[in-house]
Parts: C-alpha cells; sequence; structure tokens
C-alpha cells in the first residue's frame, strides 16, 4: 500500500503509539468510534483487545434509542444516537428460545443492559450490543402469582393465578401467561449492569427491583436468584399496603433505592441484607394539596395524575420529575367511526389480532388500534429539600438533559456530552396501557424542551421518520461493551 | 529578559530550574512550573536538579509547547485563594487550551502525547488523548487510517474477520 502522508518518519508513528496510551485514548470514544478503531491496524486491534479485556468502561458514550422496526425485522434492533444523529440496526439474539427482539417487552434499562419479558411472562436481563444476558428468577416465583394449568385456554395452557391481598377477603385473578407481561409491569430499574459476570465479586451489586401489579407494590432480585422476593408492606417495613409507587432511582454513593409514591413520599430502601429494610425519608403532600399542573385545567382524569420520576443528579441531588400527559385524538377525517373506535373494550378486542399482524403489516397507519395519542403537555422539576422538608420547583436543569422512559432515569452533564441539548429532556413513552394496549399507536419520542415546554421529535429527514413505530417500545439505554 | 520573567514567578516558584531539550535547548523554569510535570516534582523532591534536568526523549520545539502550558497553568494553584484572579484565569486557560488544542495536527500532537506521557502530566496527556479521540470520532477505519497515515497491516481474511464480529458498527 501507498503510503499517503508526506515523509516516511511520520507515516509510521501512530501506530507505534504505546498500547497503554491509545488505551487512554479509546476511553474517550464512543462505542461505535471504538469498534471500528480496532479494525484499522493490528497495532490499535491489540490495544482494542487489551481494552476489552480489561473490561474498561466508555463514560463517553451518550444514551442511545433502542427500538424496533419493521426495517429491520424481528431480530434486530434499531440503535438512535440523539447526540449524533446516527442509526444502526444491531442483531439481538435473545438465546433461551425467547424468539427475536420483536417478540420482547423491555421494561428497564441500565449500564447498557435491558429488563426484557419474554412471551410468557419471565423476565431477563440482555445486553443488545454484545448478545450477553443474564437470567432472572421465573414469574411463578413472585410472592403473590401462582402458575396454574388454564384448561379453557385454547393456546397452551400455562396461566398465572394473581392474588390481590388489599382487602380481608384476598381476590384471584386468572391472567394466560401470554397476557401477563402486557398488565404486569409498571417498570424495572436496576442498581447497574451484571456487569461483573466474569470476576464474581461485583455480581451482587446488580439489584433489579421491579414495580408491579397488583398495586404497583415492589419486588427484587439478583442474576442467579431462586425466587424473586416481595417486599411486604406493614410493619416490617413501614411501607403501606396500598403502595402505588411509581418509580424508583438507585443512589450509588449510599447503595440505596429510593422509591415515590403517588403522594411525593419517598421511602428508602436498603436490599443488601436478608431482608428488606425501607426507610420514610420524606413526607406524603397533604391530601387536601392539588397538584399546580399549569397547562392543563381540561384534561381528563387520567392525567391528573402526573407519571412521576425520581432522578439522581450528578451532584447527588434528588429530583422529582412530573409529566403531564393527555389523551389527544388523532382522527383527523370527518368519519363517522370515531367515537366507536376510541372505545376501550374495542381497543382490547383489536388489540390481538393488530400485534400478530404487525409483521406482515408494514402500514401502521392502517393497524392503528385506536386513533388516540398519549401527549406530555408539562412536565415539571421539583429539587427535594430534605431538611425542609419540601418539594422547589425549578425552572431550569441549567447544563443538564433529563432522559426519561422504561429506563433507569437519568440526568447527565451537557459539559460532558456536547452532542445533548442543555435544559431538555429526552422522552420515550412509558405508560402501561398506551405501551401495551395500543401497541400500534404512535410512540411519542423527543426532546423537551424544558423552558419552551415544547417536544421537538427526532428525525427531521424522511428516511428517519419515526422508524420506531413498532413493538416493543423503544428505550433509552447507554450503550456498553460490558 | 529571561532575568524579568524569573523575577515576576520567582515569588510564587522560589528556586529556577533548566530543563534541556534532546537537542540542547535550555529552558529556565521555577520550580511550580515544572513541579506539574510528576517526573521533575519527584526529581525536585529527590534533589537531583542541580545540574539541569536532561530531556533526551523531548524536542526543543515540543518542549517549548510542554513549558508554555505549564507556564499558563502554574498559576493555578497560586490563584486558589484570589477568587476574582482565579475566574480570569479560568477563562484565559480555557482559551489558552482550546486554541493550543485545535492547532495540534500530526506529527506534533503525537509528539506532544508522548512527551505528556514522559513527564507525566496529566491534564495534558489528557486534553491531547481526547484531542486524538475526537479525530477518530465518526470516521470509518478507512477514514482513520487517513486521518492517521496508518498503513492498512491486516490480510483480507482478518480484516473481515474483525468487522464481523462487530459488523453492525461498519454499516455506513
Amino acid at each position: 500500500m501507498e503510503p499517503t502522508g508526506a515523509g516516511a518518519g511520520v507515516i509510521q508513528c501512530w501506530e507505534t503509539l504505546p498500547e497503554d496510551l491509545l488505551v487512554t485514548v479509546f476511553c474517550q470514544l464512543e462505542i461505535p468510534d471504538l469498534l471500528r478503531s480496532g479494525a484499522v491496524c493490528a497495532s490499535w486491534h491489540a490495544a482494542y483487545r487489551t481494552f476489552r479485556r480489561l473490561r474498561l468502561p466508555s463514560p463517553k458514550q451518550p444514551p442511545c434509542l433502542l427500538y424496533s422496526c419493521d426495517a429491520y425485522g424481528p431480530d434486530a434492533a434499531g440503535l438512535y444516537c440523539p447526540s449524533t444523529g446516527a442509526t444502526y440496526r444491531i442483531p439481538v439474539s435473545c438465546g433461551g428460545g425467547g424468539g427475536g427482539f420483536r417478540n420482547l417487552t423491555l421494561i428497564g434499562s441500565a449500564d447498557g443492559w435491558v429488563v426484557a419479558a419474554d412471551e410468557i411472562g419471565n423476565l431477563r436481563l440482555l445486553n443488545p450490543l454484545t448478545g450477553a444476558h443474564a437470567e432472572l428468577p421465573p414469574l411463578s416465583t413472585m410472592h403473590h402469582f401462582e402458575a396454574a394449568a388454564d384448561e379453557e385456554d385454547e393456546g397452551g395452557g400455562l396461566a398465572y393465578d394473581i392474588v390481590d391481598r388489599l382487602y380481608n377477603r384476598p381476590s384471584l385473578v386468572r391472567v394466560p401467561a401470554r397476557e401477563v407481561r402486557d398488565c404486569m409491569y409498571f417498570r424495572a430499574v436496576l442498581s447497574c449492569g451484571p456487569h461483573a459476570d466474569a470476576g464474581g465479586g461485583d455480581a451482587a451489586a446488580c439489584v433489579v427491583l421491579l414495580l408491579h401489579m397488583s398495586r404497583c407494590e415492589l419486588s427484587y432480585a439478583r442474576p442467579g436468584d431462586e425466587r424473586w422476593t416481595w417486599i411486604s408492606p406493614g410493619a416490617g417495613t413501614g411501607l403501606r399496603w396500598r403502595n402505588l409507587y411509581c418509580d424508583a432511582a438507585y443512589c450509588k454513593d449510599d447503595g440505596l433505592f429510593y422509591v415515590v409514591r403517588d403522594d411525593d413520599s419517598v421511602h428508602a430502601l436498603d436490599l443488601t441484607g436478608p431482608s428488606p429494610v425501607a426507610r420514610k425519608v420524606f413526607d406524603e403532600r397533604p391530601w387536601s394539596t392539588s397538584l399546580p399542573s399549569r397547562y392543563l385545567e381540561d384534561v381528563h382524569l387520567p392525567c391528573a395524575q402526573p407519571c412521576r420520576y425520581l432522578v439522581n443528579t450528578p451532584s447527588g441531588e434528588l429530583l422529582h420529575v412530573w409529566r403531564f400527559r393527555q389523551w389527544v385524538s388523532s382522527y383527523d377525517s370527518s368519519s363517522d367511526d370515531q367515537d366507536d373506535s376510541s372505545n376501550d373494550s374495542s381497543s382490547e378486542d383489536q388489540d390481538d389480532s393488530s400485534y400478530d399482524s404487525s409483521s406482515e403489516d408494514q402500514d401502521s397507519s392502517s393497524s392503528r388500534d385506536l386513533y388516540e395519542d398519549l401527549i406530555t403537555r408539562d412536565i415539571q422539576l421539583y429539587r427535594t429539600d430534605f431538611h425542609g422538608k419540601k418539594l422547589d420547583a425549578m425552572d431550569s436543569l441549567d447544563n443538564h438533559a433529563l432522559f426519561l422512559g422504561y429506563n433507569t432515569s437519568l440526568c447527565l452533564p451537557t459539559e460532558d456530552f456536547p452532542g445533548l441539548k442543555p435544559n431538555h429532556a429526552y422522552i420515550t413513552d412509558d405508560s402501561l396501557e398506551f405501551v401495551n394496549y395500543f401497541k400500534r399507536n404512535k410512540k411519542e419520542i423527543g426532546m423537551w424542551n424544558i423552558e419552551s415546554q415544547i417536544l421537538k421529535r427526532f428525525g427531521d429527514e424522511s428516511s428517519l421518520e419515526e422508524p420506531w413505530l413498532n413493538w416493543p417500545a423503544p428505550i433509552w439505554i447507554i450503550p456498553s461493551l460490558l | 529578559m529571561a532575568a524579568a520573567a524569573a523575577e515576576a514567578t520567582t515569588d510564587g516558584g522560589g528556586k529556577m530550574i533548566i530543563l534541556i531539550s534532546a537537542d540542547g535547548k535550555r529552558f529556565e523554569v521555577t520550580e511550580a512550573v515544572a513541579s506539574q510535570s510528576q517526573l521533575i516534582s519527584n526529581m525536585i523532591e529527590d534533589d537531583c536538579t542541580e545540574n539541569g534536568v536532561r530531556l533526551p526523549n523531548v524536542d526543543g520545539d515540543i518542549l517549548t509547547m510542554v513549558v508554555d502550558y505549564c507556564n499558563m497553568h502554574a498559576g493555578d494553584a497560586a490563584a486558589a485563594g484570589d477568587t476574582m484572579k482565579a475566574s480570569s484565569t479560568e477563562e484565559e486557560l480555557k482559551k489558552f487550551d482550546a486554541e493550543l488544542v485545535q492547532a495540534l495536527e500530526n506529527p506534533v500532537l503525537f509528539k506532544l502525547i508522548l512527551a505528556a506521557n514522559f513527564l507525566n502530566i496529566k491534564s495534558l496527556l489528557d486534553m491531547t488523548c481526547q484531542r486524538v479521540a475526537d479525530m477518530m470520532s465518526g470516521k470509518t477505519p478507512e477514514q482513520m487510517r487517513e486521518t492517521f497515515s496508518i498503513e492498512n497491516d491486516f490480510t483480507p481474511e482478518e480484516e473481515a474477520a474483525i468487522r464481523q464480529e462487530n459488523a453492525w458498527a461498519f454499516d455506513d
């Protein structure tokens, strides 16, 4: 090959950069750049191998959207990087007979790993970039769950009996296994990825905290555990029976999960010991105080309650983020059957058929379950004042960006990630009802400007425009090779 | 000239130290400036800087840049107590660093990385490594080879196998 540089002394130099320096450079790269730099020449490839062998992190990698689309088929995911605008097609092998990526339901993510439910509702951890996965206990080991054979079910018969113990007489609901993931999981929050599978020591640090039916209860497990541990309400933990937990944040500094209820109250959970310990760290708002929504006097009842997130900031503060959403009809013709199609019962009837046909049906608009969209109208930020026992409203994130959705919520300094817009919240859909019952509906994905309270959707170019219409719902991940 | 410069900085830095480049150029700097290099800082502690510090790995033109960098950044610690001074210095430093790093090209960048590594000046090493990373970002392996004048020394089979491992990152 002809040298292209000027002067022989120069040409050889970068190949001879000592490996430790090259590894230092690799630590500054985003993952796609890292993988490509490993294919430049033999010495760089050796440094790349060292980087992988040392299991070094990629702290400059900003979050990306992991999504599915028709163009990529059922066994691959799309990865869209909002800071560079690049998209990649990632082949995702799900292993264990779970089917392709399209058959998964994604309910959580952290450190490059997603928490995915398979077709019969069992959960596992998966790193879509490396194909690595870690098993979580089967659903039948959850406290209020029993596997059952459903003779009336035509499709195989596996079902779960879910016991609701809220009232004196426990009620029992039988759910076919293939439907359980659509109604079971609100979200999963991780302490960290199960990185240390090779080294052993840190593997126990990975805890999956599940917020689940029937009343936003809490259970947790570590990869490889035999069963899910239910965090029982009552005297033992101080948790209320009517749980209604909305989100959780894991604080790496103190090793505690913080869970927030829909009344603002926050409990700290220590899940490191033999049994879970809960402690209330922030009191509930007096019941008579209504939520100060700025724009939403006219919304339907479900939106009077915002979707809540708890977010750790880099400076160690705990943010309450309230996201107010509104159901909006997207039906824009003068057709008569608008009222029928926005009826709840018809949506559930349609649901199965439209989902099953999703792979063949390329025209998403024709298979819309309902002409309804769930639109964000208002995002509010509150700083937790633990000493003053109050929430302080914030006008701005300043030079930070939020990532909200099924992912473990993120607050990142935009100084470290120049491609991200300061004072913006990067959002995806994470409403259990909307995501699971209106699978083919338009997903709300974009950058919410905190100052102007306006959403800018991604993908201005026609080729990029909303390729993520399909199931499963897109999720933010920070791509990782660990 | 040199005496005036020495006088201006002596109050904070104390003793002067002579650095000698590979091609014999001599640089007189204060201890405070020189000890940003962990290598020289260790030598100062061990009291072996009396006859000047010979740096056989560092050319004069590169050492000029290193000394400029260290002179600019020597104010960091000294000005820490004075907030007004510190903030203006911080502005200046950012500007200086940005200009320095932007101007870096092959092969000066390469030599400066090696010098920062040899002299063990962490902030300069971080900055130069970041510059290399920035030059790599968004590029294909072919474009990286072009940028850094690197010859592709893989066999076609080796290269295909490496690309195949993470084929998704090579889709353009």
